[in-house]
């Protein structure tokens, strides 16, 4: 929206009355902010009130100088971040939902009708390439809902919020190496619910399937 | 796996995300395109990757979020002194909870189940008894009357039925203030109509739970599902607090409820004198005048459960009352948002210290876990 100045500047310009620049920050940050709270909090309406929580910080640390927000000591993006995964935190620990839920892990019977029209060669149906990629994509959605709290949260900085290992240690007070062992393992577990679909995915691309 | 593909593997992060030390990389590169384990390792994890993302990728934030998030943003922006502003810290703690615990308790399901009702009620009425309907009508029987009718209402409330029928399109901003004589009246007269009519609430509401649960099927189709697409307000029904002699004393230590009502009545009543009306409405309104409770009972609360009449709620809704419906509503971030713009357009409207306190309050429960 905004590309020539960086988030520093937009909140400088935001801070001086200019609202736009505001709005380009919140578009620049909306979409990893909110997936990453939905994904982690796994409850659309929460999530949508939590994305509302961080940005109204935003405003009121423009607002109010005395406001112990932002001060320009780190990137802003890595204290926008640290605003959604506290915000997450406190509310996992308040749900008292705060713990595995890899219980119900996506290993299950899920797993018949999607690997059944993967076996369909060649020439499926469009509809049928429909149904497959709705249940595949729910397969992932779940997949990623059942990793751990701390892998799931590190695997969402990563791949949604498109942080380096290194500021994800910083955001969730962690070393790099957990950090990293973390991410490991969130990978290997989604690897393996996932495995047929991802053979699948790595044989073939998806245009030819869908053109079938 | 070879004793030799160790260090790949263990490296193996940083290099299907990139972050392989320049010194690192070369090495490991070498290893992976002689060894096929160590790339089927790597495509393996790569299209996991790519399933996982296709499916993040998909995630939209919701505008109704990025919306009200522009506009806290905006209304925030200006005003760095105001903004910092001596807000009276010390807001009467019990009244105010009490009344936000009541409107949160009631409120909702109240109105959602009595505009089911409503719906139910004048739906059936219309559609299988016209005749019955209009005749009643002629006769200036109301049939939802019988809920409250001991009340009679004495003609000079005439003027402040219903804010759906009289001000016709005129929404409560743009329509004039009503003659100095009509606001006590009208305040009154809400006011002896509001107690009793809070009170037959109830087992009207015990008695018709039943129906409405039979219409719940239609009910819900009417009415949006999300929490947040909340009804429109209807008029509060709770026991309107007596006015200020003549609205100005406004003290701060004053309860706020009663420096609210002033505001609420001219929302409501204003809409009631529209000019010059036609004769029709006219009559209408005479006929208005012999059910006020039905009015005012069953037309917001109906318009309240069902699909948004040609007349937005919205555009009929005030922003003090807005605000407080929002407030009641529980939903601070929204409330504190209309509680900022009303401060910020009228600052030194005599209402303007509640607003600051319920802004407090709002900033406060927002922040509040």
């Amino acid at each position: 929206v905004d590309g020539s100045r960086d988030d520093e500047q937009l909140l400088a310009a935001y801070r001086a009355g200019d609202v736009a620049a505001f709005e380009a920050l919140l578009a620049r940050y909306e979409k990893p902010i909110w997936s990453y709270l939905r994904r982690f909090v796994r409850h659309d309406e929460a999530a949508e009130d939590l994305l509302q929580e961080v940005f109204l910080r935003v405003v009121r640390d423009a607002q109010d100088a005395a406001a112990p927000g932002w001060k320009g000591q780190a990137k802003f993006s890595t204290w926008l971040y640290t605003i959604a995964r506290n915000l997450c935190v406190d509310r996992s620990r308040r749900e008292g939902i705060r713990r595995a839920a890899s219980l119900d892990a996506a290993s299950d019977d899920g797993d018949a009708p999607v690997s059944l029209h993967d076996r369909i060669p060649g020439t499926v149906r469009a509809a049928d390439a429909v149904l497959a990629d709705r249940q595949a994509a729910q397969r992932i959605d779940r997949a990623i809902a059942a990793l751990p709290d701390d892998q799931r949260e590190v695997f969402l900085m990563r791949e949604v919020m498109e942080l380096p290992f290194a500021e994800i240690a910083t955001v969730v007070g962690a070393s790099e190496p957990t950090v990293k062992s973390r991410m490991r393992y969130a990978l290997e577990k989604l690897r393996s619910a996932l495995a047929d679909l991802a053979g699948e995915d790595g044989a073939d691309t998806p245009e030819s399937k869908g053109a079938g | 796996m070879a004793a030799d593909c160790e260090p790949t593997r263990a490296q193996m992060l940083e290099l299907i995300y990139g972050e392989l030390r320049p010194e690192a990389r070369a090495e490991v590169d070498a290893h992976v395109a002689g060894c096929a384990a160590c790339r089927a390792e790597v495509k393996a994890l790569e299209s996991t990757r790519v399933l996982a993302r296709r499916s993040l990728a998909g995630d939209q934030p919701p505008p109704r979020a990025h919306a009200a998030i522009m506009r806290a943003a905006a209304a925030a922006r200006p005003a760095p002194a105001p903004a910092a502003a001596p807000v009276p810290k010390a807001a009467p703690r019990e009244k105010p909870s009490a009344w936000a615990w009541l409107r949160g308790k009631w409120t909702l399901p109240t109105f959602a189940t009595v505009g089911a009702v409503a719906v139910f009620v004048l739906a059936s009425r219309i559609f299988l008894e016209p005749e019955k309907t209009y005749q009643r009508g002629r006769e200036g029987l109301v049939p939802a009357e019988e809920v409250s009718a001991p009340h009679t209402v004495p003609p000079a409330a005439a003027p402040v039925p219903a804010p759906a029928e009289g001000g016709g399109a005129a929404s409560a901003a743009t329509v004039p203030e009503p003659p100095p004589s009509a606001k006590p009246a009208g305040a009154s007269a809400r006011k002896r109509r509001g107690a009793p009519a809070a009170r037959a609430d109830q087992p009207a509401m015990e008695a018709e739970r039943a129906e409405a649960e039979r219409g719940e099927t239609g009910a819900e189709l009417l009415a949006p599902p999300a929490r947040r697409a909340a009804p429109p307000p209807a008029p509060e029904f709770a026991p309107a607090p007596p006015a200020a002699a003549g609205g100005q004393a406004l003290d701060r230590a004053d309860d706020e409820d009663r420096a609210a009502a002033p505001a609420r009545n001219r929302s409501f009543a204003g809409a009631a004198p529209a000019p010059a009306p036609s004769p029709r409405a006219k009559a209408q309104a005479a006929k208005k005048a012999e059910a006020p409770d039905q009015e005012t009972f069953a037309a917001p609360a109906a318009s309240g459960a069902a699909a948004p009449p040609p007349r937005s709620a919205a555009a009929r809704e005030s922003p003090v009352a807005r605000a407080d419906r929002l407030f009641g509503q529980a939903r601070w971030v929204e409330a504190a948002v209309a509680y900022r713009e009303l401060l910020r357009d009228d600052p030194r409207n005599a209402d303007a210290p509640r607003w600051r306190q319920r802004l407090t309050a709002c900033e406060a429960a927002a922040r509040a876990p």
